[in-house]
């Protein structure tokens, strides 16, 4: 096998971070090569000084045997890397055809050739197993079909070194084993691919070679039969062992908070449940299913078309988040990038900014800064949130820690109920881990949580019942001691339509 | 003679209405935004009401002297109309011909008033001289400053309202030949454009006292707002006697400044008469009545003496009829 | 802790880049013009010649915080004067008193900063259309109120507030100045000023976040309408009259200046100092230009230059810092 890209001791620091500590690995061609390591341990920071997003501070870069001296996204593309983002990026209200020749439009003069564009993109999508109508705005496919489009377009180009970040994080099964199918094509042409996933049975599934890095520095790079099983790998990245993962302390059930009945709207029937505090309630179903749906209805996001919902045992009408969080109703959204966070604000701003309520100066007027300081710095410190200061941007943490963050917004007195939506989407075992200890400390508190994930072993792992729904209806509710995967994933196809890629 | 006239049009207007309905005519002004266009129509609308139901007149008009496009857009629609003649000030010398040129050919008659268009057929044009009324503003500031003993030397300062414009083209060149001719000792500075915005032109002003203080002998402003931002300076510094300012146009605050001192004189236009004028001459196209192709309708210089005797040329709000 | 120190360098340092660029500017104006820059005279000047698009640029800001834009301030200004001159001119029959006009002129303006709202809100109009018809709508408005007349014999005593000093500064400079501490302080340090930065920012993230939505997009057109009016009336006092098509164009200078003071168009970032310091800047290069006596051609592509120069360099800095 042929060598394609070699880093030597590369660094890169940030304000206040050393991101990267000089980082060397070898890639070689139809190797596919698994990079792992905790949230912030410095994956993407490699990643993008590969492509020449970033710039490094010392090291060199060697690619097919020459040094890559001067690097940047457009001379990276050239030599033929190309990198497959988690945030695909599109023109959402372009059509599918055009999306896929952005940039290299067929034609002559500048005037665009439409059939043959159209007919080429077809060609080659059919070819991938995406059977869509190219000619439909891209606004119109699922994330995951976008994801394939996107992937399909580097494929087009001939590509020698291809990175995949997070690929998987919203591909259900069957695309999943695609995305899989064209990875091994790519091996055997020949072509080299880093694949980051949070994922590790994924990581054992398709890599050959596993590089871990924790906190800017290489741990190690192993042949995946060595490493054997999952349990072996985490130790490496975290220094922790698995069984600690899921922190599960007995709290006594308390008074019912929630009680929610006959609830319908656009993606779900009849949805009765009670919630009491001190218990974790996990939302289990196929993606799809109407978990989210039924959380944003109950959190005022969505419409409601009946039913009532109960909290404290009073009757309330809720007609948009503030009414819920008036009601101590907190939620985490799902995608923290589009619904979470404040990109170009501090990391105080985006924890204080719904507890301002609570620090404001007498006569609601100003607020109070020092408290509001006090408030943000004090949960930044209790979920220990990795960043420079609360000053910073929250746009240039990891994804594990901007999730804590935004975690961090309801973990103030008010919020009573709080339901999370796939709070563990896309952050590393370590906060992972985190995350778990701190929903049990909140229920602890008299408080209680639903807990929305498609993903079984945290599910089984901290929730004292679980709800599982199945095409926008209830399958089923398990307690802890009937919880198994089996029963779980049927009760979770229970409704389901035949086709379980419709998304 | 007057009477004799009305005699002869409460005939024709008897007759007229009775066999022909009113003649159509068509008023389009500049800008709907300038009280110096609202007195061309009072002068439209009078001739109207003189001519006592002989004609109709429909005034038209873009919201501001800027919009080129929206005035050729009317005149198209106007032409479709049909009316029996067009009196309009373009906005520009050359956007509107074609429309009004197939006007004229359709046998509409064609009255052109302030602005010459080329390119098209037409019965008369009637506009002020602008180089002739831009000379007697450099008159005027010569003579000021030879009574108040001062010598023909220092700085004159040039306000335009906007660049580009060919009136005030004409006046600026007709102000600075003349001023060249009769003082060639003054030194005229660079010429300040402030987008027909008063505060700028306030603005402008200072700047000017600033940079060049008593070496700043005048100033020229070439439309009514320059006129009023120059004003405004020279009456909140009081320096009425050592900076004499002449401006072009009147509105209700060039007047107060001429009584107050702020501004020596006033080179004022006839707005109403080029309204009432481009009336009659349409009237007396649609007659077949001969018409000369080029007529000045004249400017006056109005100074704090002679005021009062030229009210109606100030306000020719005042001589609304109707 | 740690924290804090982040958190003060950075916001200070958006705003360095700006106090560098127009310290360059300052010193070379000040060797340029031989020292006649920075006499008190001039800067007085140049304060008060900013003060009034200084709070047009403050209204901007509230709105481009959220994320939208707001083009009509600039009809607001002229119809807030307009209704100012007409309520109180000796002129007219209305007589109100000046307090009770301008409360009036600033409740006529808010409402029309709360029909921006409702378009931008409820109706989901783009802002940027909305409050384009908006503008156009209102400019009307001010031209049908007025007659497209200027409309003069506003209080003496109102109109003298813009010559007078406190503390030898302009009365309208200080205004300006505590308009803007007033808009610092609520959008760092009150509740609305945070919400608006989270609307601007992400507003999904922000619906979920318990944001009165509908009270927020009110309140930013509200408050920008408010601000706009108050301009109006600041203009008025200037210009001694309620000018019909006073405030053209003032919305492209509210941007030009709250984007070079650092916000961005994209929504929640911005600040009232930085927009206190954009306006100063393009003020201070007209106001260089009018006492260097510069080509106003080559004056007017130096602005469109360095405004383009400002928001790169500014934005340059911050990624170098990446």
């Amino acid at each position: 096998m042929q060598e394609l890209l070699r880093v030597e001791e590369v660094s890169k620091s940030f304000p206040g971070v050393r991101a990267l500590d000089q980082v060397s690995l070898t890639v070689n061609g139809g190797e596919v090569r698994g990079l792992v390591g905790e949230n912030g341990a410095g994956k993407s920071t490699l990643i993008k000084i590969i492509t020449g997003a970033y710039e490094k501070d010392s090291g060199k870069i060697y690619f097919m045997g020459k040094e890559i001296k001067k690097n940047d996204p457009i001379t990276s593309i050239q030599l033929g890397i190309f990198a497959v983002y988690q945030d695909v990026m599109i023109a959402p209200d372009v059509s599918i055809a055009e999306n896929f020749f952005l940039g290299s439009h067929p034609g002559r003069f500048g005037v665009v050739n439409w059939k043959k564009m159209r007919n080429d993109a077809k060609k080659f999508l059919d070819e991938i197993g995406l059977n869509v109508d190219v000619r439909l705005d891209i606004k119109n496919l699922s994330l995951a079909q976008k994801e394939m489009v996107t992937i399909a377009k580097v494929l087009l180009r001939n590509p020698k070194l291809i990175i995949f970040d997070e690929p998987t994080a919203v591909l259900t099964d069957n695309e999943k084993k695609l995305l899989f199918t064209l990875i091994r094509k790519l091996k055997d042409n020949g072509a080299g691919v880093i694949y980051i996933s949070h994922n590790l049975e994924e990581v054992f599934e398709i890599c050959d070679t596993v590089t871990i890095l924790k906190d800017g520095k290489l741990v190690g790079t192993y042949k995946v039969q060595e490493i054997e099983k999952v349990e072996n790998l985490i130790p490496l990245m975290v220094g922790r062992k698995i069984e600690d993962m899921y922190f599960k302390q007995v709290v006594e059930k308390g008074p019912e908070l929630l009680k929610v009945e006959e609830l319908n709207g656009s993606r779900f029937k009849d949805v009765s449940f009670v919630l009491h505090s001190g218990e974790i309630l996990g939302f289990y179903g196929l993606a799809g299913a109407g978990r989210t749906e039924i959380a944003r209805a109950i959190f005022g996001a969505d419409k409601i078309l009946s039913g009532s919902i109960f909290v404290n045992g009073h009757r309330v009408t809720i007609r948009n988040p503030k009414d819920a969080i008036n009601l101590g109703i907190g939620y985490l959204p799902e995608d923290r990038r589009l619904q979470g966070i404040f990109p170009p604000q501090n990391v105080e701003f985006n924890i204080d900014i719904v507890n301002y309520r609570d620090l404001l100066r007498r006569f609601m007027f100003f607020v109070d800064h020092r408290k509001a300081r006090h408030l943000s710095s004090d949960l930044v410190e209790k979920l220990s949130i990795k960043t420079p200061g609360i000053g910073y941007p929250i746009y240039q943490l990891s994804g594990g820690n901007q999730q804590k963050v935004v975690l961090a917004r309801w973990l103030s007195r008010f919020a009573k109920i709080l339901i999370l939506d796939e709070p563990t989407n896309g952050i590393d075992v370590g906060a992972k881990a985190e995350i778990y200890r701190f929903i049990s400390e909140v229920v602890k508190q008299s408080k209680s949580v639903i807990f929305i994930s498609s993903y079984l072993p945290e599910l089984i792992g901290i929730c004292d019942r679980i709800l599982v729904i199945s095409n926008g209806k209830i399958a089923g509710e398990l307690s802890r001691g009937e919880f198994s995967e089996e029963r779980l994933l049927a009760l979770a196809m229970k409704y389901a339509m035949k086709k379980e890629d419709v998304a | 003679m007057k009477k004799l006239l009305l005699l002869c049009l409460g005939v024709l207007l008897v007759f007229g209405t009775v066999v022909f309905g009113a003649y159509e005519i068509a008023f389009i002004v500049k800008a709907t935004d300038s009280d110096f266009w609202q007195y061309t129509i009072v002068g439209a609308k009078n001739a109207e009401h003189d001519l006592q139901g002989l004609v109709k007149v429909t005034v038209y008009g873009p919201p501001s002297e800027a919009d080129i496009d929206k005035q050729v857009a009317i005149v198209e629609d106007v032409v479709r109309k049909k009316p029996d003649a067009i009196v309009i000030s373009s906005t520009s010398s050359q956007a509107t011909a074609p429309a009004l040129n197939k006007a004229f050919q359709q046998g509409i008659k064609v009255i052109l008033i302030d602005n010459f268009v080329y390119d098209t057929g037409y019965n008369s044009f009637l506009a002020t001289n602008n180089k002739v009324g831009g000379g007697l503003a450099a008159e005027k500031v010569v003579e000021l400053l030879k009574k108040s003993g001062k010598q023909l030397k220092g700085k004159v300062g040039l306000i335009s309202s906007m660049a580009g414009v060919q009136v005030l083209i004409d006046r600026d060149d007709g102000f600075v030949a003349k001023l060249k001719e009769l003082a060639p000792g003054l030194e005229i500075l660079p010429t300040r454009y402030v987008d027909n915005d008063i505060a700028k032109a306030a603005a402008a002003t200072e700047d000017l006292i600033t940079a060049y203080g008593n070496d700043l002998v005048a100033i020229f402003a070439d439309n009514n707002h320059t006129g009023d931002g120059v004003a405004r300076v020279i009456e909140e510094r009081k320096l009425q006697d050592k900076i004499i300012a002449v401006a072009y146009d009147s509105d209700p605050q060039e007047v107060e400044a001429l009584r107050n001192g702020s501004l020596k004189a006033l080179i004022v236009q006839d707005p109403h008469g080029m309204g009432y004028k481009g009336v009659m001459f349409a009237f007396m196209a649609i007659q077949g009545e001969p018409l000369p192709l080029y007529f000045d309708t004249g400017v006056y210089v109005v100074t704090k003496d002679n005021m009062d005797n030229l009210k109606w040329a100030l306000d020719p709000f005042q001589r609304k009829r109707y | 802790m740690k924290g804090k120190a982040s958190s003060n360098k950075r916001t200070v340092l958006g705003e360095k880049n700006l106090l560098i660029i127009f310290a360059v500017l300052v010193v070379l104006l000040i060797f340029a013009t031989k020292g006649t820059f920075l006499s008190f005279g001039n800067i007085t000047n140049l304060l008060r010649q900013t003060s009034i698009n200084g709070v047009v640029a403050l209204a901007m800001l509230f709105v481009i915080v959220t994320g939208g834009i707001d083009l009509s301030v600039g009809a607001v200004v002229g119809l807030s004067g307009m209704v100012f001159a007409m309520l109180t001119s000796s002129r007219l029959n209305y007589q109100f008193s000046s307090t009770a006009a301008v409360v009036i002129a600033l409740v006529v303006s808010v409402m029309v900063g709360a029909v921006n709202g409702a378009a931008v809100y409820d109706l989901k109009v783009p802002p940027f259309i909305a409050t384009l018809g908006v503008m156009t709508f209102v400019r009307g408005l001010v031209m049908y109120i007025s007659s497209g007349r200027m409309i003069t014999g506003i209080p003496s005593n109102f109109v003298s507030f813009s010559s007078e000093t406190l503390l030898d500064m302009p009365k309208l400079v200080w205004l300006w100045l505590v308009t803007a501490l007033i808009v610092g302080l609520s959008l760092k340090y009150t509740r609305f000023g945070r919400n608006l930065y989270a609307l601007g920012s992400n507003r999904e993230a922000a619906r979920l976040s318990g944001l009165n939505m509908r009270l927020n997009y009110y309140g930013a057109y509200a408050v920008s309408g408010l601000l706009s009016g108050l301009a109006g009336i600041m203009l008025a006092s200037r210009l001694a009259a309620g000018v019909p098509t006073a405030g053209q164009g003032y919305e492209l200078d509210a941007i030009a200046s709250v984007v070079i003071g650092g916000a961005s168009l994209n929504g929640g970032v911005g600040t009232a100092l930085g927009a206190v310091i954009g306006a100063l800047l393009i003020q201070t290069l007209r106001n260089g230009g009018n006492l260097l006596g510069v080509d106003p051609f080559i004056m007017q592509m130096a602005i469109g230059l360095i405004i383009v120069v400002a928001v790169f360099f500014d934005q340059y800095v911050k990624a170098g810092r990446r």
